[in-house]
């Protein structure tokens, strides 16, 4: 469905991207995960065309995503800070990202906006929003496409315990139905309960990528948050051990 | 085109419910108003009228414009990852904020201009004229600036050295060399170095229209011919549009291949 193919991406003389080469298979939900400035977001955004990768190329089902843009048609997105213009409705911020799909039907996201609850707010200003409701309109902004792929940046942060609930039915439930997704999160004790695939970055290199079970099978501890943490005290040792990349 | 259409639409609607713009129309209109009402002289009016339309209308155009794209940051990334070209986003931007700055302008000083008829249309037309192309300039100086300074609070400080270093500091300058060279025949020098600067440029174009023009001096009578041939008309236009057009063209390319 989406592979890079040994992208690499400087900032100055930062790497955020080193050579890295990634596939994501139809309808596996993967978690991207890493210490803060491992390249999480810049491999999210390569992806998405919002970074201009300097090294490599990605293709969105064969196709290059450097020469065509109709790839994000099929891509529905959750950023991890979202902002809307303060003096627009809630309604007209969904009506303008769905206009811009060329979709002229409000109802389209109905069943979304009911889920997360958001009717009374439909004709409020987006100034007067709280953090999470304005989270809340990400997410429906994010799922209201039936896409191929879901890329969901931190998606369940600022939601009240509800919203997250509800997000992650609607994520098993459109992986159920063949979506793909990447999602990037720090809270490894959720992305266990949901995620099939683990992908450990750091340095901006890739440094696991294998199924969320087998990873916490290999290092034997018990949940993926102890793996992890035992990964990052004996990085070297264990991945050499293991057989990871280094 | 489309998409260029609809994010000037809703940016419209976004910016014209600012506070900030509502207050600068309002403020406009009073002011425009007071002015005419307390002055009887048509050459007086416009210009007081010009002081606003060269020096308070860029330092709105540039600060405000500046602001609004610094603040849509996280929606332009957003926006970004529709199926939409960068380009359509982009002039999309410059036209949703150039729109409404040209509409208070005429709102808020055209109107309460043409209902008085104290000046004459034609010359009315002209600082309206001279005005939207001047707010262009500094519509287009504001998305370069904000797009060449990733960091908000630098990026305004440069905006702000920019409008100070074309409507204030040049004119020190151009005072300075005048006094410091006065035995010299410097009005060639002067013609040129006005011709570089666009607020010193719709100044003089306004100023050699007035009545008051005759009593400009040596200086004066020079740039007026010059600027009533049709050379000095092609080359005032030319650089006009130059301002406008050249950081416009560099903001451009740097939209296209920024990271966000």
């Amino acid at each position: 469905m989406i592979d890079l193919k040994n992208v690499s991406k400087n900032y100055g003389k930062i790497r955020a991207l080193n050579d890295v080469t990634l596939s994501f298979e139809r309808n596996k939900i993967t978690a991207i995960v890493g210490p803060n400035g491992s390249g999480k977001t810049t491999l999210i955004k390569s992806i998405l065309g919002l970074v201009k990768i300097d090294k490599g190329e990605i293709f969105f089902d064969g196709l290059n995503t450097s020469k065509s843009i109709d790839y994000r048609n099929r891509i529905g997105y959750m950023p991890q800070i979202a902002r809307y213009p303060e003096n627009l409705r809630v309604k007209e911020v969904i009506e303008l990202i769905m206009s811009l799909r060329n979709i002229d039907d409000f109802n389209a996201p109905k069943d979304l906006i009911s889920l997360f609850k958001l009717q009374p707010y439909l004709d409020k200003f987006i100034r007067n929003l709280s953090g999470g409701t304005v989270q809340k309109i990400s997410a429906v902004i994010a799922m209201m496409f039936n896409s191929d792929v879901y890329i969901l940046d931190e998606p369940t942060a600022g939601l009240d315990p509800i919203a997250v609930v509800e997000l992650k039915n609607l994520i098993r439930e459109r992986s159920n139905q063949g979506s793909t997704f990447l999602i990037v999160s720090h809270l490894l004790s959720e992305i266990e309960t949901y995620a099939e695939r683990l992908v450990f970055m750091l340095n901006g290199k890739i440094l696991i990528d294998d199924g969320i079970q087998s990873f916490i099978q290999i290092t034997g501890k018990e949940n993926l948050e102890q793996s992890i943490i035992y990964l990052l005290k004996e990085q070297n040792y264990f991945l050499e051990y293991n057989g990871y990349n280094l | 085109m489309d998409t260029t259409y609809k994010i000037v639409k809703f940016q419209i609607q976004n910016v014209f419910r600012s506070l900030w713009l509502i207050v600068y129309a309002i403020g406009l209109f009073l002011t425009t108003t007071l002015i005419i009402y307390f002055t009887n002289d048509s050459s007086k009016v416009a210009i007081s009228l010009l002081s606003i339309v060269l020096i308070l209308n860029p330092l709105i155009s540039i600060f405000f414009g500046g602001i609004y794209v610094y603040n849509s940051r996280e929606f332009i990334e957003l926006v970004l990852t529709q199926p939409i070209e960068r380009s359509s986003l982009f002039f999309g931007l410059f036209l949703g904020l150039l729109v409404p700055f040209v509409l208070v302008s005429i709102v808020g000083m055209g109107v309460p201009l043409f209902l008085s008829s104290i000046v004459d249309i034609p010359l009315s037309l002209n600082i309206l004229a001279m005005g939207i192309l001047v707010q262009s300039i500094f519509v287009s100086l504001g998305i370069f600036v904000t797009v060449s300074f990733p960091d908000k609070p630098l990026g305004l400080g440069i905006a702000f050295l920019v409008w100070l270093g074309l409507c204030w500091i040049y004119d020190g300058i151009i005072l300075f060399i005048s006094f410091a060279f006065q035995d010299y025949p410097l009005e060639k020098f002067l013609l040129f170095l006005t011709i570089l600067n666009p607020i010193d440029l719709a100044r003089i174009t306004i100023l050699t229209k007035l009545d008051t023009a005759a009593m400009l001096g040596v200086t004066g009578a020079i740039f007026k011919a010059f600027l009533e041939g049709s050379l000095g008309n092609f080359i005032a236009f030319f650089m006009i549009s130059l301002w406008i057009f050249l950081p416009l063209i560099f903001s451009y390319r740097k939209f296209i291949k920024k990271d966000f």
